[in-house]
């Protein structure tokens, strides 16, 4: 029993990280540009499905394969800001919304008709089983879980320390402010939304690995990932490592102690809770966007 | 009060802040109808007017927020019209917004930075707010508190203290004494004072007539998006219309 537990806080901890991934850029492309942005999920299995076909069609070495999906992930998310989202900035909020949710659909689609319904995986690169206690994880999930701390804390210290992470900052609480000192608008928001594709695509890379991806696994991750951002607050870092870290434990040990039916739900019967004890999120001190 | 360091200021040449016939839309309407306003180097002038007269747009537009739909900008010889902010900040204009704008979580320390954001060199920078903090005392215990949760006349410091860093020229101030008890009103009027004492060209608009007129050399009446009156400040203050109109004498 402790054995079957410690088993699960083990696999949700390293799925935690896969939603804390796509949380952090869901956070803070809602911060600065108010934008809900849906299709972030087909970003995420644009880069699996990528990552897929480089390695087991084509063939290629996992590394180059890994960056090259990253790569072009991150151009598609910058496309969609571009030629999608900022041409709808003036217009009213739900057309972005209905906009974001159309792409996720036309992306689940065109993945169906490219690859299929069945659920492929990228060959993770080493599995060499670490016993810890009576309880295993293997070589490549421990370098998930270091990676996705590496990458979270990079992203930390630019977002604290540095002027670019400055101005993503001041744009999010006054972009009037920001533009009269000078901050180039657009240029951040492209900006935002590389970094938040970037996340996505390594997420969609270790969830193809770990997992196993399907044309809909876009839309259930970005809404775990939404979920992630309502339960802890907007664009607080270390919260939404939190965040999605309960969301992962509650997941794979209701999966294991209660049914492996709901999986999915458990995240969100958490988010409902919370939002009725804590409506602002569980780390946030004001409603405000703070980072 | 100390007088701000020297180098700040080296920016101020000889320059004249000069609108013509501008004007301007938002969509359809236009609320600024051909406005001329030449302001001065190194002198204070105001814009005052009425509620819904066009003061904020016209400091918008000035420094470049918004396209303009007829006219020009110049200042220093340069033609702001139809520049980004960022390069119409570069050429040493800054706007200290009405209502103040800052970024209330971030510290008083990083609101400084990011009034330097068009500027690159890290040392100038520190130097600059060293300056600034000489100035507003009252901002170097803050340094590290979130502007967010400073008092309404510290937050005025802020704003000005911000536009600074930028080590403007040409200072656009708009109703910096917005909120303010009459105390902190005349303090806020002598560091107008001073900054432009420093040399800094000052275009300041205010709902406070009565300061912006005692401040000023040169004053403009705007009404609904036109330029009614113009003179040096102590013929307007004579005049009797603005006596009844904006002073309730
Ligand atoms: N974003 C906007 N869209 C449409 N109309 C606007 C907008 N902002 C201002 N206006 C209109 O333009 C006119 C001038 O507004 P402006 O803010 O420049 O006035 P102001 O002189 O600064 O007034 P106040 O003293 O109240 O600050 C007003 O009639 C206002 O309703
Ligand atoms: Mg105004």
């Amino acid at each position: 029993m402790s054995t079957m537990v410690l088993q699960q806080v083990i696999n949700g901890i390293v799925t935690g990280g896969l939603y804390t991934l796509i949380a952090m850029g869901l956070s803070q492309i809602f911060g600065v540009l108010g934008i809900s942005h849906f299709a972030h999920g087909s970003v995420v299995i644009i880069a699996g499905y990528l990552g897929y076909t480089f390695t087991r069609v084509l063939g290629w070495a996992l590394f180059p394969s890994v960056i090259l999906s990253i790569i072009c992930c991150t151009v598609v998310g910058l496309l969609m800001e571009r030629f999608a989202y900022r041409p709808m900035m003036t217009k009213p909020q739900i057309n972005i919304f209905i906009l974001a949710l159309g792409m996720l659909f036309i992306v689940d689609n065109l993945a169906e008709m490219i690859w299929g319904p069945d659920p492929l995986a990228i060959q993770a690169a080493s599995n060499v089983p670490i016993h810890i206690g009576p309880a295993v994880l293997t070589t490549f999930r421990l370098a998930v879980v270091l990676i996705n701390f590496a990458v979270l804390f990079g992203l930390w210290g630019l977002m604290k320390f540095t002027k670019l992470g400055r101005s993503i900052r001041a744009m999010a609480q006054n972009r009037e402010a920001a533009k009269i000192l000078g901050v180039n608008l657009n240029q951040t928001s492209a900006l935002v939304f590389g970094i938040g594709s970037a996340l996505a695509g390594l997420c969609g890379i270790f969830y193809t690995s770990m997992i196993q991806i399907v044309p809909s696994s876009g839309g259930t991750l970005v809404l775990k990932g939404f979920a992630v951002m309502i339960l802890v607050g907007l664009g607080n870092i270390p919260g939404t490592i939190v965040g999605g870290l309960i969301m992962g434990l509650v997941e794979s040990l209701g999966a294991t102690f209660i049914s492996e039916a709901f999986k999915d739900s458990y995240g969100f019967l958490v988010l409902i809770l919370a939002m009725l004890f804590k409506p602002d999120g569980l780390f946030n001190r004001k409603t405000q966007i703070k980072y | 009060m100390t007088p701000l360091s020297r180098h700040i200021w080296e920016g101020a040449k000889k320059s004249v802040l000069k609108i013509t016939g501008m004007s301007f839309k938002y969509g359809k309407v236009e609320v600024l109808h051909g406005i001329s306003i030449n302001a001065e180097k190194g002198k204070i002038t105001s814009l005052i007017g009425a509620n819904g007269a066009g003061k904020t747009t016209t400091m918008k537009a000035i420094m470049g927020l918004m396209p303009i739909s007829g006219g020009t900008i110049e200042w220093d010889g340069t033609t702001l019209s139809g520049k980004d902010p960022s390069d119409v900040a570069k050429c040493g204009v800054a706007l200290c917004p009405e209502g103040r704008q800052l970024f209330p979580n971030m510290s008083v320390y990083e609101n400084l930075l990011m009034g330097a954001y068009t500027r690159k060199d890290k040392e100038e920078i520190k130097e600059t707010i060293e300056s600034v903090y000489q100035w507003f005392p009252r901002l170097v215990d803050r340094r590290n508190q979130m502007a967010g949760t400073l008092s309404g006349g510290e937050q005025e410091m802020l704003a000005i203290s911000r536009a600074l860093m930028s080590k403007p020229s040409l200072m656009l101030m708009d109703e910096p004494s917005w909120g303010l008890a009459p105390i902190l009103v005349e303090e806020v009027g002598e560091i107008i004072k001073s900054i432009n004492a420093q040399g800094t060209t000052v275009l300041l608009v205010e709902q406070n007539a009565q300061m912006a007129l005692d401040l000023a050399d040169y004053v403009y009446v705007l009404e609904t998006g036109k330029i009614v009156l113009e003179g040096a400040g102590a013929e307007v203050s004579a005049n009797e219309e603005i006596q009844q109109a904006y002073l309730g004498v």
